[in-house]
């Protein structure tokens, strides 16, 4: 029998299901780093009805020969049915994705989590569909995967000096310095980071070869970028601001030296290209560890969130006077923590870690947030469709504003 | 150096600087751009279609036609760019035929922008086809649809400068802009006054809201091509004064 479950009234059963497979070869691996070919999946229910389920993005480098493509990979993991159950992978048209692993014909092997991989042919959407018995089998599950060519989006970085009054670094007892200590090879280093997470949603940022180190502003406080002033904002954004471009400043603190902004607690700061065509860009403070600090940042920079009544300001928090900066929390759900636009950088351990310890760990590690942007548009959720939003950015970076 | 190889030159290191150079030649450069079509890497080609949209001359229409089908979509969103711009009438075909039929979201919603500035009955035809629903393609189809003097797309952008949706008002009146039709600045003017925020810009610890008031005086500037002395662009809030001297130009 392959399903085999104690069924007093009534049961949801769930044969099998997809999941996000942070390990290259082991399919019984859950959390793992951010990487372009193991994509988040945006499994938040089974609507709409023409997703019917998960919907997988990836990536595709059309500048690439379909055999020098990387494979995306995603695991199945078998819920309800048993392991001895013979179950195949195809897909429900051809020309999207091929499917590399397992091979053609080929069974899934009998163990609980088993590993798909697939390789992207042409931009378009299509169904993995899990069959029960043979390829021509009763389907039993389905994942939409979307495949998604590769915008480029130009990326000027920028190590300003800054100088103002010295701010004393009580970690270190010396000032902060006016300029970044990040070398070249450490900016590169979070761009690759955020190009991991980007790459299923085909956005690739394209760091300039040379990092702009030649600005110079004169603020208030000595590599400081104050991120309530506008004025300080707009005057760092100047400087060596190349058009068409997301330019990204790396500074030593988001701070304005005083318990109003403390040092230490921003990391990084943006403002969206669409809504402000003229100033926009990115802030990068030095104790912004990860790339995903710098992927947030261009989330915002390429229009999320994107709600059209200005409530939300992330996908967990909306304005609130009371609440300046980051907004106030209005949900903090597992999928919520999984998104990209959270806003926060590391999740706060749950308040019953005994019967919620997996709300710490969403699949990247022990209170690390993830990298997700939705592709569905649930109904009434104002901030959905981040991948069309920001494609849709990306697409328009390149051109002139209009009138 | 001749103007030729230093264009040459300058694509030849993908140097975007060459859209610059194109731009100085102006026509003359445009047999070197076509004989990019096909040449790799594909950011030269990109910029090759940067740079007839900078030179700006019909001629070249066929170089844009050709890059929508390029095998890169950055080739393709650069072209479908160019075209958005202003009218390059070689290209309606192609235009025409992959609006109705083209994977790419980014390239079909911009499409539609460019269908707005060639005006032909199948034009009409085929953005009709695209007005229903609630999507950007079909946001932009109608703006076009307006540009070229469709009756029911023009209602309709007029009727939702009523909208109940602050940020719907706001997004209209700013797409007047694009219809470029002088007669739609009195409806413009109507919500002149209208003073509901709807878009926050700037960064989200310090947000400013736009209301649709800013985006009305953006867009009576621009459609009345007003005299006004104070900055005028889409990141301003105006002061009372400033809406009250555009108020008074416009009576």
């Amino acid at each position: 029998m392959p399903i085999t479950k104690v069924i007093h009234k009534s049961e949801r059963i769930v044969p099998v299901r997809f999941a996000r497979a942070p390990d290259a070869n082991d399919p019984s691996i859950g959390s793992g780093p951010f990487g372009a070919d193991s994509p988040e999946l945006d499994d938040r229910g089974f609507l709409p009805l023409t997703t019917g389920g998960a919907v997988m993005p990836v990536g595709l480098d059309e500048a690439l020969a379909i055999t020098a493509r990387p494979e995306t990979r995603v695991r199945l993991i078998r819920e309800d049915i048993e392991d001895a159950a013979v179950l195949f992978v195809t897909t429900e048209t051809v020309g999207t994705v091929v499917v590399t692993v397992p091979d053609l014909g080929t069974a899934l092997p009998n163990t609980r989590e088993m590993m798909i991989k697939l390789r992207a042919l042409a931009s378009g959407t299509t169904h993995l569909q899990v069959r029960f018995g043979s390829v021509i089998g009763p389907i039993i599950h389905r994942m939409q995967v979307v495949v998604h060519p590769l915008i480029d989006v130009r990326m000027v970085g920028h190590a300003p000096t800054i100088n103002g009054l010295p701010v004393i670094d009580p970690g270190s007892g010396d000032p902060f310095s006016a300029q970044t200590t990040r070398t070249d090879d450490s900016i590169r280093a979070l761009v690759d980071t955020a190009n991991a997470i980007y790459f299923p949603y085909g956005i690739r940022l394209v760091l300039d070869a040379v990092i702009d180190r030649a600005g110079v502003a004169n603020l208030r406080n000595q590599g400081m970028v104050n991120p309530n002033s506008r004025t300080e904002f707009q005057t760092v954004t100047a400087i060596n601001r190349v058009p068409n471009a997301a330019n990204a400043y790396f500074v030593s603190q988001l701070a304005d030296g005083t318990a109003a902004v403390p040092i230490n607690t921003i990391l990084g700061l943006a403002t969206s290209a669409r809504r402000n065509p003229r100033t926009f860009g990115l802030f990068i403070a030095e104790n912004a560890e990860s790339g995903q600090v710098l992927a947030h940042e261009m989330g915002h920079l390429l229009g999320i969130i994107n709600d059209p009544t200005n409530e939300f300001l992330h996908v967990n928090t909306v304005f609130d006077p009371a609440f300046p900066g980051t907004g106030r929390v209005v949900r903090d759900e597992i999928f919520t923590r999984r998104r990209l636009l959270y806003a926060f950088t590391v999740l706060e351990p749950d308040t019953n870690p005994i019967t919620h310890p997996y709300r710490d760990e969403v699949g990247y590690g022990d209170r690390v947030v993830g990298g997700m942007l939705t592709v569905k548009q649930l109904a009434n959720d104002k901030t959905d469709q981040e991948v069309a939003t920001v494609r849709k950015a990306a697409a328009d970076l390149s051109r002139a504003p209009g009138p | 150096m001749n103007g030729n190889t230093r264009l040459e030159n300058l694509l030849a290191q993908n140097n975007w600087a060459a859209a610059d150079e194109a731009q100085r030649q102006g026509a003359a450069a445009l047999p070197l751009l076509r004989s990019l079509l096909g040449r790799e890497p594909y950011l030269l080609r990109q910029i090759a279609m940067t740079c007839v949209g900078r030179i700006g001359d019909p001629a070249g229409s066929d170089i844009l036609a050709a890059g929508l089908t390029d095998t890169n979509i950055n080739v393709r969103i650069a072209a479908a760019n160019e075209l958005s711009q202003k009218p390059y009438p070689g290209a309606l075909e192609r235009v025409l035929g992959l609006l109705q039929q083209n994977p790419d979201d980014a390239v079909r919603e911009t499409l539609a922008l460019a269908a707005g500035h060639l005006p032909s009955p199948q034009t009409i035809e085929v953005l009709r086809g695209l007005v229903s629903g609630t999507d950007e393609l079909a946001g932009n189809a109608r703006m076009a649809l307006a540009k070229l003097g469709d009756p029911a797309a023009r209602a309709a952008m007029i009727a939702d400068l009523a909208a109940p949706l602050p940020r719907t008002r706001y997004d209209t009146v700013g797409q007047l802009r694009y219809v470029g039709d002088v007669s739609l600045a009195p409806h413009a003017r109507k919500i002149l006054a209208d003073r509901a925020i709807a878009l926050a810009i700037g960064a989200m610890v310090t947000p400013r809201y736009r209301r649709v008031c800013d985006q009305v005086l953006d867009t009576l500037v621009y459609l009345l091509s007003l005299k006004v002395p104070f900055a005028v662009d889409v990141e301003q809030i105006y002061t009372d004064e400033q809406l009250s001297q555009v108020e008074r130009l416009t009576r």
